[in-house]
């Protein structure tokens, strides 16, 4: 019982994960960039979110006014952190386009120190306390099993923007134009693909996750602190690239596992080793399957 | 340029320098090349042509180990141009399989415990730190033994992982005293009166308890967790050795296995190549170039290198010379000092070839070598291209100037989607009905 | 040496000496002046000779990191981690708390093999790939190692740390002067060391660059493919390059505890420095010698000398009664080397002084 609860909480958090990695995995595909900012830009959203609850004045609570409140927050968060995802690109990593790889990676570093000083004045250096507004009632009618109401808002929150997503990239214009350009960007472009649209788009769209993804973390947390973007973000990068960095399917998957491992790594061995032990598992996984879960094998152009 | 390199040395009886055989090479859905048939003869000039698409430069990238063919081989001199499994790589990948080993057993047997336990008790009762003793600490931490250990003035005896405290004395031989009476109730606990003692229990605990000493109250269940102490570290520590063990061999064998047929093996075995894309160093002199063709003939690794020994002094001076050679017999021996990506076009078609000539190779593959040439250089190349071979080195060409083709192959192959369709000297393949088809039907 | 042919086309000469000491006059003029420095300037025999050997010892470490991102081109974020081992293990091999006490030297030769052997390891596995994943890697290990010195507290003391580290000689006597009471009481003797070790340091950049190891790096770094076919395993390379960067770092790392006689708690090993001195190698011009030395001199000045005058002028002029942070002027650190590095990618990518061969390359329109 004690391991299927430890499950549970991994899948939970994992998904949480996934939301942020799907985020750089969408970039990386497109771009071939390690948004290093990712993770940042995250802890902005949740500085916003944190504003917001005070502004708004969300109710704590668990009522209709709670959910309204949170759905509100998901989406203003979603939209500041999309918004600014694409600003960012536009700014920095666009002239860079056809500049070495290097360039636009430690651009992208340089901007995650922007917003990590942006997050210092706006939290200031300690962590902050989150308002808890979704209570952790437990759902199931079971002692030895706990899955909280705080848990159903990531499943509630997290479903359904990966379904979005998966229709979005499977069944849209944009979503074609975007598979086109992750494969080859200049045939893309030569068939009529605006390009640049596109790679805003993706920028808009992983930003708009990881927006989302602030709130919740910050409901499921209730700490947040302007050096949090570093952490998650190693995280989730290293579930995206575990699953396979490019593939959508495979950031989801990844983050799932980095769940899953950090919640029984921390029960059975302890939560100071957790870190210690997803490295070693990521080694693990490029030594066998370089990859990634579910990535495919790049062929070099010649 | 013949004078740097061995006399030519003819493959195995009978068999051709290069022989492709049957190669099929899939992307995705696509066939881009199949069945492709091809020998090369040792000291000739063969060449591969075709129209746009017919697969060609994805056959030099078989030959070249750039892409692994989906099937059939490639031999080189009567040999598959992979590195050959030998008794060296396993070891090797045993060796990393070991000492993976003993870094997940010391992070299953918890090294801090154990260097709490070997080093630092070592060093609390005043006696000079041996490394006899280390051992025996070593041994007494892996059978979980009881230890001694200090804290503010007083002797503890404690757990071997310090975790447990189950005395406190001031006096160090009485806390020794306790400890070795403690012991003996932990070990008997873990020995049945009928099982047979493991050897390594026959330790300094089954020594007869001393009179006088009053143990202090332990309970049952923390002698129990004592007395598992033991079967619970061995435990950790051979899983752990046996889970990197696995994980170490089998990861530098699956490392291995995917660089098996890597562009640099092949290249090592005496197979050289140009690109049809020029890819020249363009930011270093045209000298340098031409020395990282040379890299393998200078001696020593990164320390010689820093040191300077006289060795790889020789090596470079020696990997100079004749990199001035090599540009010496393509004719830019007056512009090794310039930037390479500065040259002019047809130099730096050049340079790609003397580059490609200095690694050594017996055989080298021509992608488009006269691609963006005029008429001159063109002809000019077609005398280098002859040079080439009558130095000894075997080449197979891929070119789209006909007159080229025709003037210096003594064989030529012709590839259609991905088929061969024709083969045999100049004058017969220009007179095959199919391969005029072609060029002609095929709408290049 | 065969005298080249006399060259067609002006390329800067390569420096005369090439086998010999040191590449460039101007290094040597350099070197000179600082060994000379201690004699003239009193101040260097206070606190000031202590920062200026931290300043020496940072020097190393990037040009440790400039191996690993100038001359080969894989993006290193966890240069830190390996500085914080080698302190470690000198440490583990001389504080008086342990029974090895071994000396500095040969603490410090185990220390380089030590790190490079850990680099060795980390790369074998990942190197092979693709070269955006030894960012993570690194950036992975960094984090990793970081909280495994934390975690690990028996051997290396936890956040306290391991300390005193012995300054280097101490107990032996030469000529009648204790070495280790020298090294204890006058800065100058750290600072002559660690002198001489950035000038070693140099010396061994300048072979790399000339020698067959440095051709292959460059060679990789501008097209991978095209050094595998001419028979060069890019691997292996890589690996050399890394090991040797672990290794120079690793020797930073020694002689930082020795200096501090303290490996202070391992947090001084994070990202953080990391990012520093990855910004002092970019800033200053990656792949150049001069440039990463000048851009560190710039990261430290900032710390050390700008940001503390212009905060006290902040307070003088009472323009921030209030102490916000966003009114002083090291609240903004993040920010500032955020912006500079987002600048310098976009407007000159080679750096301040920029090595010759990487201007054009960073210069060069991709694919």
């Amino acid at each position: 019982m004690f391991f299927l609860q430890q499950c549970l909480i991994g899948l939970t958090n994992g998904a949480l994960v996934a939301l942020v990695a799907l985020g750089y995995t969408m970039v990386y595909g497109i771009i071939g960039l390690i948004n290093f900012a990712h993770g940042d830009l995250i802890m902005l959203g949740a500085c916003l979110a944190l504003t917001l609850v005070g502004a708004l004045g969300i109710a704590a609570g668990g009522g209709a006014a709670t959910w309204a409140g949170v759905a509100a927050l998901v989406l203003l968060c979603g939209l500041f952190c999309g918004g600014l995802n694409v600003a960012v690109d536009r700014i920095v990593y666009k002239p860079l386009r056809n500049a070495p790889k290097l360039a636009p990676l430690v651009s992208a570093i340089g901007v995650s120190f922007i917003f990590m000083n942006a997050g210092l004045f706006w939290l200031g250096p300690a962590d902050r306390s989150f308002p808890d507004l979704v209570p952790s009632t437990n759902l199931l009618a079971h002692d030895g099993l706990q899955f909280t109401l705080k848990d159903l808002l990531v499943v509630l929150v997290v479903v359904p923007l990966m379904v979005g997503l998966s229709l979005l990239v499977r069944t849209t214009r944009l979503g074609k134009a975007m598979r086109a350009v992750s494969q080859d960007p200049v045939a893309a472009a030569l068939v009529g693909v605006d390009v640049d649209r596109v790679i805003a788009a993706t920028f808009f769209i992983g930003g708009f996750l990881g927006g989302a993804a602030s709130v919740i973390y910050g409901l499921y947390i209730n700490t947040i602190g302007f050096q949090m973007g570093f952490q998650n973000g190693l995280y989730a990068f290293t579930a995206a690239v575990l699953g396979g960095i490019g593939s959508i399917p495979g950031a989801v998957l990844g983050g799932l596992v980095i769940g899953l491992v950090r919640a029984l790594s921390s029960a059975y061995v302890g939560e100071r080793w957790t870190g210690a032990i997803v490295f070693a598992i990521l080694i693990v996984i490029l030594v066998f399957r370089p990859e990634g879960l579910l990535g495919r094998r790049t062929r070099e152009k010649v | 340029m013949s004078d740097s390199r061995s006399p030519a040395v003819p493959g195995p009886s009978g068999s051709p320098l290069l022989d492709v055989d049957r190669i099929t090479v899939r992307f995705g859905g696509l066939v881009a090349v199949s069945d492709l048939d091809l020998d090369v003869p040792e000291g000739t000039i063969v060449s591969l042509i075709g129209p746009n698409g017919a697969g060609k430069t994805t056959a030099f990238n078989c030959v070249s180990g750039i892409y692994a063919p989906s099937g059939g081989s490639v031999r080189f001199r009567g040999k598959r141009l992979e590195r050959a499994l030998t008794p060296g790589t396993i070891l090797k990948a045993l060796a990393v399989g070991l000492l993976t080993g003993l870094l997940f057993a010391a992070a299953a047997v918890d090294v801090d415990r154990m260097w709490m336990a070997v080093v630092k008790r070592g060093m609390i009762t005043g006696e000079p730190f041996t490394l006899a003793g280390a051992v025996e600490r070593l041994r007494g931490y892996f059978r979980s033994e009881l230890a001694i250990d200090q804290m503010a003035g007083k002797w503890r005896v404690v757990s071997s992982d310090g975790a447990d405290v189950l005395a406190i004395k001031r006096d160090l031989a009485e806390a020794r005293l306790v400890r070795d009476a403690l012991q003996a109730k932990v070990t008997a606990r873990r020995i049945d009166p009928g099982t047979v003692p493991d050897p390594t229990d026959l330790g300094p605990s089954d020594e007869p308890q001393a009179a006088g000493v009053t143990l202090p109250p332990v309970k049952e269940e923390v002698l129990d967790r004592l007395a598992a102490g033991k079967s619970r570290i061995r435990f950790r520590g051979w899983s752990g050795l046996a889970l990197g063990l696995i994980l170490g061999t089998a990861g530098t064998l699956a490392v291995w296995q995917r660089g098996r047929r890597s562009p640099h093996v092949v290249a090592r075995a005496g197979i050289s190549r140009t690109f049809q894309n020029i890819r020249l160093f363009s930011n270093m002199s045209v000298l340098e170039n031409v020395l990282v063709g040379l890299d393998r003939t200078i001696p020593g690794g990164v320390l010689a290198m820093l040191l300077r020994t006289p060795a790889n002094v020789r090596g470079e001076a020696a990997a100079r010379k004749k990199a001035l050679e090599a540009l010496g017999f393509v004719g830019l021996a007056g512009d090794a000092n310039r930037i390479a990506g500065q040259l002019p076009y047809g130099d730096q078609r050049r340079l790609e070839i003397a580059r490609a000539l200095a690694t050594g190779a017996r055989l080298i593959l021509l992608d488009e070598p006269a691609a963006g040439m005029n008429p001159s250089e063109t002809a000019d190349l077609a005398s280098l291209i002859e040079r080439i071979r009558d130095s000894g080195v075997t080449v197979l060409l891929i070119e789209h100037h006909m007159n080229v083709v025709m003037r210096v192959s003594d064989r030529v192959a012709v590839l259609d989607h991905g088929t061969k369709i024709a083969e045999g000297t100049p004058a017969e393949v220009r007179r095959d009905e199919k391969v005029i088809e072609a060029y002609l039907g095929g709408g290049e | 040496m065969a005298a080249p042919p006399p060259s067609a086309a002006p390329l800067p000469p390569r420096p005369a000496g090439v086998g010999g000491w040191l590449a460039s006059r101007w290094e040597l003029v350099a070197l000179v002046l600082l060994a000379a420095a201690p004699l003239c300037i009193p101040a260097l025999g206070g606190a000031l000779g202590g920062q200026v050997t931290t300043l020496f010892i940072y020097c190393i470490l990037a040009l440790a990191l400039n191996v690993m991102v100038g001359y080969t081109g894989l993006v290193h974020l966890g240069i830190a981690s390996f500085f914080g081992i080698g302190a470690y293990c000198l440490a583990i091999l001389t504080v008086p708390m342990y029974p090895f006490r071994i000396g500095f030297l040969p603490a410090a030769v185990v220390a380089v093999l030590v790190t490079a052997g850990t680099g060795l390891a980390l790369g074998a596995p990942t190197l092979r790939l693709r070269g955006d994943y030894l960012a993570i890697v690194t950036l992975g290990f960094g984090e990793v190692a970081k909280v495994t010195l934390r975690n690990l507290e028996q051997i290396t003391g936890g956040m306290k740390g391991l300390n005193p580290v012995p300054p280097p000689g101490a107990g032996v006597t030469v000529a009648g002067l204790d070495l280790g009471k020298a090294f204890a009481i006058d800065p100058r003797w750290f600072y002559y060391l660690s002198l001489l070790s950035l000038a070693g340091v140099v010396l061994a950049m300048r072979r790399l660059e000339t020698s067959r190891l440095g051709r292959a790096l460059v060679a990789v770094r501008e097209d991978e493919l095209a050094a595998q076919a001419m028979g060069i395993s890019a691997t292996r390379v890589k690996l050399s390059a890394f090991a040797m960067s672990s290794a120079v770092a690793g020797l930073a790392g020694c002689l930082y505890a020795a200096s501090l006689s303290t490996t202070a708690d391992p947090n001084a090993y994070d990202f953080n420095r990391s990012i520093m001195v990855l910004c002092a190698v970019i800033l200053g011009g990656l792949g150049s010698i001069p440039g990463t030395i000048l851009g560190v001199a710039i990261l430290v000045g900032f710390d050390t000398v700008l940001a503390p005058w212009a905060d006290s002028w902040i307070q003088q002029m009472n323009i921030n009664p209030s102490g916000s942070s966003a009114l002083s002027f090291s609240g903004w650190r993040l920010a500032i080397f955020g912006l500079a590095l987002v600048f310098v990618m976009r407007y000159r990518p080679e750096g301040l002084i920029p090595s010759r061969r990487l201007a054009a390359e960073l210069h060069e329109e991709g694919p």
